[in-house]
């Protein structure tokens, strides 16, 4: 039989053969060491593998026993070792003697090195492997593959000043390294800083050479002060560059915000007693307002001064008169009310501007009268007695003299304290 | 590929690796994919006989049913041997075929295949030109089977009388390979083959 042959090479030194050109991408099983082959009693001829519910033949082998019943279905009834007739019911028994033999081994984990400490039976490793939290995914290598371990593993985000420490990709190790080796690290930095200083000293030396005062040589430079001064300087334009670039940003941002608020209409607070009513959509919207007397339309509002009084404007249709709109100044409830002389005393103009020639602008004003509710102090947030013109415009007329220019319609309403 | 075959391979290609032949060069195995499912064997000449010297190509596909069914096993290079078809490389080997046991590996049929080429079956050919020759011209068969080993496998003897041979036959327009194999099936006789040609 040649397999103990070949166990005998697998338990003894590992072979020189390059093990590196076996590289593929599965490797679930592959981080196998030599310790990892099962002794030849303990191996089932058909998987090569650990006994897995090992069964003895009556010729005396030992196979798993989902392994001798795979091949006993595929072909006919012999022992894959010796050709002898195996029938399934008289020839086979469940070796339990091996069985405990080998749930005795216990082996570490393969991937103990990355740091599993699972220590169990072959088999349970074997069922452990695929889901071991420590598995390489990448590619398959033996450990005694030390250079291609090495580039496997996490170097030091240092590297290139010359630390020389390397971490396992599956560990924190590199994380740990990176929090405890701070000083270490702040010396390495140093002394790169120095070299590149020193270094990006020579040219400027020789241009200089021919100058009238030529500058301190490296010599001087190298002296502990003029090193200190170098450096505090160093981080302060690191600190500046840091600095500027912040304002920067917030420069950018201010910028951003002040044209988002020049977009915003004006505060209501700021308009004077004035409200410039554009009224998109206008057929659309008379036709809402013909359909139902409830339905109206609000103007934004507007103050008087910043501390006066506030007002808005609404149109409606009368159900009786659907032909002509209704426009009516409303008081609202303001913060300023409780200061302000009651009832409201002013002048109102009312003014349908015609977008083409101001000549035909329909003009209206409407002085206020104490005895008139509307300009009571508001009891709502929009008082419910408003004060204007039931028959404000006939929408004929509106359309036919040509105020309602692409369907939008202004009216300027004018408040202003007497 | 079932996950038996793939992990039986692995092992058995480490199993290869470390094995003494390898490290004496006698067997060599190499993967041709990355899914296992194709390897490339070489197996040395064995000594004392006439494919000493020389290094001999096998393919090796291996079945999603390995190992309960053989590897399907064939030379790429071209050999002369009673049991190895001299055209298509096809190898009549009982463990390849229902001789075949689930404990056998690819070690063990790389170093069969090699004892093959050292004890030839004449009476179970799978060429039955060159079992034949075995049978009926020996030195013929020596001859001819040293040949093929020096043109293709890289053996150390040269006939400069059968090489001036197919020259002969590659002026008259013919390929090297089946100027070759005619001359082989008749015994390197050149006016036979030439009639065999253009007959």
């Amino acid at each position: 039989m040649q397999r103990s042959h070949a166990e005998q090479k697998n338990n003894g030194k590992p072979s020189s053969i390059p093990i590196a050109s076996l590289d593929t991408s599965n490797g679930e099983h592959d981080c196998e060491t030599d310790a990892d082959y099962p002794d030849s009693r303990y191996e089932c001829a058909i998987c090569i593998d650990w006994l897995n519910e090992p069964v003895l033949t009556s010729c005396g082998h030992r196979f798993c026993k989902s392994c001798l019943n795979d091949w006993l279905q595929n072909h006919n009834q012999c022992c894959p070792l010796d050709n002898k007739h195996l029938s399934t019911d008289q020839d086979i028994f469940p070796d339990n003697f091996t069985r405990r033999e080998i749930e005795q081994l216990k082996h570490k984990c393969p991937n103990s090195p990355m740091g599993c400490s699972l220590i169990a039976s072959p088999i349970e490793l074997n069922r452990h492997l695929p889901t071991c939290p420590y598995r390489r995914q990448q590619s398959e290598h033996h450990h005694q593959d030390l250079e291609v371990d090495q580039q496997q593993r996490e170097k030091c985000p240092f590297a290139s000043i010359k630390c020389d420490f390397v971490g396992r990709p599956e560990t924190n190790q590199l994380e740990e390294h990176l929090k405890l080796d701070v000083p270490h690290h702040m010396q390495l930095i140093l002394k790169a800083f120095q070299q590149t200083t020193l270094d990006s000293w020579q040219p400027h030396k020789s241009n200089s050479s021919t100058s009238p005062n030529p500058p301190p040589p490296p010599a001087q430079y190298a002296n502990g002060v003029d090193e200190q001064i170098v450096q505090a300087m160093y981080q302060r334009i690191v600190i500046l560059e840091q600095r500027a670039r912040e304002y920067e940003t917030r420069v950018e941002n201010l910028n951003k915000e002040l044209r988002l608020c020049r977009q915003q209409p004006i505060d209501a607070r700021y308009s004077n007693g004035t409200i410039i009513w554009q009224i998109e959509q206008l057929t659309p919207l008379i036709t809402r307002l013909r359909a139902n007397a409830n339905n109206q339309v609000y103007s934004h509002e507007c103050y008087t001064s910043p501390y006066g009084y506030k007002f808005c404007a609404r149109l409606n249709i009368q159900p009786r008169k659907p032909h002509v709109l209704s426009l009516h100044v409303h008081l609202m409830q303001s913060e300023n009310d409780f200061h302000l002389d009651w009832p409201f005393k002013g002048r109102i103009k009312l003014c349908m501007v015609h977008p083409a020639d101001k000549s035909l602008s329909q003009h209206d004003t409407i002085m206020t009268k104490p005895e008139i509710l509307a300009f009571h102090q508001p009891r709502e947030a929009i008082s419910t007695r408003g004060f204007g013109f039931l028959e404000y415009a006939n929408i004929s007329n509106i359309m036919h003299l040509g105020f309602c220019a692409d369907d939008r319609l202004l009216i300027k309403i004018e408040i202003n304290i007497v | 590929m079932a996950n038996m075959a793939v992990s039986r391979i692995k092992r058995e290609f480490k199993e290869v690796m470390r094995s003494e032949e390898i490290v004496q060069c006698s067997i060599k195995i190499e993967l041709v994919n990355d899914s296992w499912t194709e390897l490339r064997g070489e197996i040395a000449g064995p000594p004392d006989t006439p494919y000493e010297g020389g290094k001999f190509v096998l393919e090796i596909k291996v079945p999603e049913t390995y190992p309960f069914n053989p590897p399907k096993v064939r030379f790429i290079t071209r050999i002369w041997h009673p049991n190895i078809s001299s055209v298509t490389g096809a190898i009549c080997l009982d463990i390849l075929k229902d001789n075949w046991a689930a404990a056998m590996t690819l070690r063990t049929v790389l170093l069969s295949l090699q004892a093959l080429l050292a004890a030839a079956e004449p009476d179970d050919p799978q060429d039955a030109v060159v079992a034949h020759q075995f049978k009926d011209k020996h030195d013929f068969f020596l001859l001819t089977a040293k040949h093929w080993t020096n043109a293709y496998a890289g053996g150390p003897h040269t006939f400069p009388d059968c090489d001036s041979k197919i020259q002969r036959l590659k002026d008259m327009g013919i390929d090297e390979h089946d100027a070759r194999a005619i001359l082989s099936k008749e015994n390197w006789n050149l006016e036979k083959a030439t009639e065999c040609l253009f007959s």
